[in-house]
């Protein structure tokens, strides 16, 4: 093929990439990547991490100023967010209900309300419940009844209100919440959006702090924000910023190593390119095959196929004098292509998986492997003219001394396998603290900070949302149904001691036959006006008052059930969406338990209510998430290792390519476990890529070898993609945020490790 | 606006007025305090006014008692930032002031008022004062916004440091009106 004609494939490809990389849906939804296949509980579990309340909850604290100040801060502050659409509802403890849930509540009432039974609407019953109401009138609360009082003389308005202030109040101060102790003012804000979009959650806690500015009395006065999504925006502006300016720094380094190594500015830019490709045809075949790309395969993926960047080097690191590039490629493609298929083969393995980001992310190193090979084989050659000559290696890798090193490095051979040992003895002392299984831990929160959400979190007497009983049923009507029949056996736990208290998704929208039951004893119209004149006798109500009571009872008869999006805008509504999930079809209702002490007395409460423990289960979940990526790690290993006998053909070759890079991850694995480090996917992750380039290292260590000439080339080039890797990652070592450290410094150990036990073991062969 | 006021302020300055915190001093420097009280709803929806007996006691800084003699004995006391309802043949019910806002404002009207404190009724209200000290009218007008929609004014009438009566006027058109002293039996 004519060079023209294979730049332009390239481009054409690169450009059909593109296109369906820019098209494609990317996703920051954190459960993407999680199982497809799991229990209900789990799947549960991932709803609330996706869209749970929780999840959505903003806390809001206000300091730094006298209390009166706080308190008139916090309702200005309240009264602009609730101005806001995008956020659900916002509570700092004034202003009790708001209008929308009193109109809402009285518009349902007779369905709703708990009270409403045969006896309420009999003579006697409204007998007693009018005089009830006229001690109410006659009371300070007289002036809260009156505009209510022809409508609903019985009270039921009031009795579904009492049902919801009898719930525990977080302590007040000047009317609003406040953490008295520590002088804080406190609200929550629950946001529409969904706790996994973070750009939605960063815009609307850029509006709370926005909104703070505007409305403090006190320059002094301080904000602080915290919940999930709070600490989610922070560490990921975190982790940005602290990836711009260390890909900046790796990126300026690397620049200079490489230029130093080709001397020319536009080589470096070159050598950029398979990567670059490799990547986009990466993206684009996750997105063909897969719909949505995670965001976290993205940046996995962008770190897996770092190997890539070594093609390059390979090529342009290894050309002789008075060679064309061509004839390079063509001279190192066996041992380059090698090092391609493995790689390729090796995330394979990934593909098996059943959670979908890691299915992504073997696709994507898969195809982005391919294509940088591909590139690197036959669009680089024919792109770079042939008139840029190669120059030699700076005189201190001069052929002498880089021989001299090479036997003396030569002579600590035996060292390898007796580090991997060593090292595997490590991990075997310590394999019951080697892994780290809490999900919180994976990207851990400042302590100060999760001190301060406790504290908030204690102070709103938010709930334990650790523990939850599960209700599973056919529709959400079914789910209701049985909390309303379990109701019973939750007040006697209660009672018993075993929790201090529950709730329930029934208790704010009953089931359709709840409200069915209690429609039925509303007398028609005649008689219930026959039982209320007989009751209002000797009252002095005056006898036409109550004629919309008699209408409302009249309407309520034949109203259709109150469903949940009827409630849209209330207090009751956001709980009854809150606590009722639908799971591919079917419903699970959600009971939050507080101050669970006795967790057996659950269990054996009754077979259709099952006991979820989040902590245990998303513990749970990465257990199995983490010996899932194991085992395909290693069978990656194991298809690797088939590889390399077809290309090499010799048992021994293999040994002699694979065993010093295991040794380097065994050696590095224990290394961070003896610094008290807890592994996690991201060591994980990190370690293949430590596979992929360690093990090319090896390859082109032990290639063969006719004189010496080549011999220095080999390792010229190994030196050079070895200095890129170990800067690169050293980079990374260096940052601040736990996730970029983590891999940053996992790589980078694990590559000076795979050069060091490579050029110990690995014979050139010749 | 702004002449208004000051032609307002000039007139009132130039009958040596009676400002509202001249009387919240006086209140202020008032001890505790135990009056008999009548209170009296006429409302629309009823065909003769409703009477209630009893008794308000108001203990410094933050108690306030209201006894219920008639028709039926009931107990209001507040206390700090809580009101605990006790009724006859019930348990007592403790309710939060800060989730009753409406209720909390009404109590806070006569509770501040008594302790002299401006700026808790300044809370609440768009505070107004009328008279001399002798005979003053204190003139509350709802600025929370629930408050707003159930209560147009509330006036309260004193002597001294003395309370001497209370009329509520609610958006609905009833007028709660109560005489306080030993002569309102």
């Amino acid at each position: 093929m004519k060079r023209g004609a294979i730049v332009a494939l390239w481009i054409a490809g690169a450009v059909a990439c593109a296109w369906i990389a820019v098209r494609a849906t990317y996703t920051a939804d954190l459960t993407a990547f999680l199982p497809k296949s799991v229990t209900p509980a789990q799947q549960l579990l991932i709803a609330q991490l996706r869209d749970g309340i929780a999840a959505r909850l903003v806390l809001i604290g206000l300091e730094g100023a006298d209390d009166p100040a706080l308190a008139a801060t916090s309702r200005a502050l309240a009264e602009r967010l609730r101005a806001i659409d995008r956020f659900a509802y916002v509570a700092n403890g004034a202003g009790g209900l708001a209008k929308r849930d009193r109109d809402v509540l009285l518009e349902h009432r007779y369905q709703l309300s708990p009270g409403v039974d045969a006896a309420r609407f009999t003579a006697a019953g409204l007998r007693a419940a009018l005089e009830r109401t006229l001690e109410l009138l006659a009371s300070p609360a007289g002036t809260l009844v009156r505009p209510t009082l022809a409508r609903d003389p019985t009270g039921e308005l009031a009795a579904l209100l009492a049902a919801h202030a009898d719930r525990a109040q977080p302590a007040t101060r000047q009317g609003v919440w406040f953490d008295t102790e520590r002088r804080r003012a406190l609200l929550t804000a629950e946001t529409r959006a969904p706790g996994y979009d973070l750009d939605a959650q960063a815009a609307l806690q850029a509006e709370i702090a926005a909104a703070f500015a505007a409305v403090r009395t006190d320059p002094a006065m301080r904000l602080v924000l915290s919940g999930p999504s709070v600490f989610a925006v922070q560490s990921r502006a975190a982790i940005e910023r602290d990836a711009w300016r260390l890909a900046l720094v790796a990126g300026i380094g690397v620049a200079v190593v490489l230029y130093a190594a080709y001397r020319r500015a536009a080589l470096v830019a070159f050598g950029a390119l398979p990567v670059m490709t490799g990547l986009l045809a990466g993206v684009a075949a996750v997105a063909t095959a897969f719909g949505p790309v995670h965001g976290i395969t993205l940046g996995f993926g962008a770190t897996l196929i770092g190997e890539a960047a070594d093609y390059s080097t390979y090529l342009f690191a290894q050309r002789a004098r008075g060679e064309t590039l061509a004839g390079t490629a063509a001279r190192v493609w066996p041992t380059l292509r090698l090092a391609v298929l493995t790689t390729m083969f090796g995330a394979l393995a990934m593909l098996f998986s059943s959670f979908t980001g890691l299915a992504q992310l073997g696709l994507l190193t898969f195809a982005g492997a391919l294509a940088a090979g591909v590139v690197t084989r036959y669009g680089l050659p024919a792109l770079v003219p042939g008139r840029w000559s190669r120059t030699d290696p700076p005189p201190v890798l001069a052929p002498a001394a880089l021989g001299r090193l090479a036997r003396a490095v030569r002579k600590l051979a035996a060292l390898v396998p007796v580090a991997l040992l060593a090292g595997a003895a490590v991990l075997a002392l310590r394999h019951a603290t080697l892994w780290e299984n809490d999900l919180a831990n994976l990207n851990p929160i400042p302590e100060a900070e999760k001190a301060r959400d406790g504290e908030m979190r204690d102070a709103l007497g938010a709930p334990d949302v650790r523990n939850l009983l599960v209700v599973a049923g056919a529709s959400r009507e079914a789910v209701l149904q049985r909390f309303e029949e379990l109701e019973p056996a939750l007040a006697q736990l209660v009672a018993r001691g075993a929790i201090r208290g529950y709730d329930t998704p029934a208790r704010y929208l009953p089931s359709a036959a709840a409200q069915r039951a209690r429609q039925a004893v509303l007398p028609e119209r005649a008689e219930l006006s026959q039982r209320l004149a007989v009751a209002m006798q000797g009252l002095p109500f005056r006898e036409d008052l109550f004629a919309p009571f008699l209408e409302d009872v009249e309407r309520a008869r034949g109203a259709p059930p109150v469903e949940a999006r009827d409630l849209d805008g209330t207090l009751w509504g956001l709980a009854a969406r809150a606590l009722l999930v639908e799971l591919d079809g079917r419903w699970a209702g959600l009971a939050p338990l507080s101050g669970v002490s006795d967790a057996r007395a659950l269990a054996g409460l009754d077979p259709a209510m099952s006991l979820l423990d989040l902590k245990a289960e998303s513990d749970a979940m990465v257990t199995a998430y983490r010996d899932q990526s194991l085992a395909l790690a290693g069978l990656g290993v194991l298809v690797i290792a088939a590889v390399l006998i077809l290309g090499l053909r010799s048992a021994r070759a293999v040994i002699d390519v694979m065993l010093p890079v295991l040794a380097a991850i065994v050696v590095t694995a224990a290394a961070l476990a003896a610094a008290g480090t807890r592994l996690s996917l991201l060591h994980l992750v990190a370690a293949l890529l430590v596979l992929g380039i360690g093990t090319n290292y090896s390859l082109f260590f032990s290639r063969f070898a006719p004189d010496d000439d080549e011999r220095l080339r080999n390792a010229y080039s190994v030196l050079v993609a070895a200095a890129t890797t170990l800067i690169a990652f050293g980079a990374l070592a260096t940052s601040g945020t736990a996730i970029l450290q983590a891999i940053g410094t996992t790589v980078a150990l694990g590559a000076a490790l795979s050069l060091a036990f490579a050029a110990a073991w690995s014979q050139p062969r010749s | 606006m702004a002449a208004v006021g000051l032609l307002g302020a000039g007139a009132a300055l130039a009958q040596g007025a009676f400002t509202a915190g001249e009387l919240m001093r006086g209140l202020a420097a008032t001890g505790d305090s135990a009056t008999a009280f009548v209170e009296t709803r006429h409302s629309s929806a009823l065909k003769t006014p409703l009477v209630t007996t009893g008794e308000l006691r108001y203990v410094r800084p933050a108690r306030l008692e209201r006894r219920v003699r008639t028709p039926v004995e009931e107990r209001y006391v507040v206390e700090g930032d809580d009101v605990t309802i006790e009724r006859k043949g019930g348990a007592p019910r403790t309710v939060s002031l800060a989730s009753q806002p409406a209720l909390g404002a009404f109590l806070e009207s006569i509770r501040a008022t008594l302790r002299g404190d401006l700026a808790t009724l300044r809370r609440f209200y768009r505070v107004e004062i009328e008279g001399e000290p002798a005979g003053w009218t204190l003139v509350l007008l709802p600025s929370d916004r629930e408050m707003a929609d159930l209560v147009s004014v509330i006036r309260i009438t004193g002597a001294g440091g003395r309370l001497t009566g209370m009329e509520v006027v609610e958006t609905s058109g009833d007028r709660v009106v109560t005489r306080f002293g030993e002569g309102a039996r």
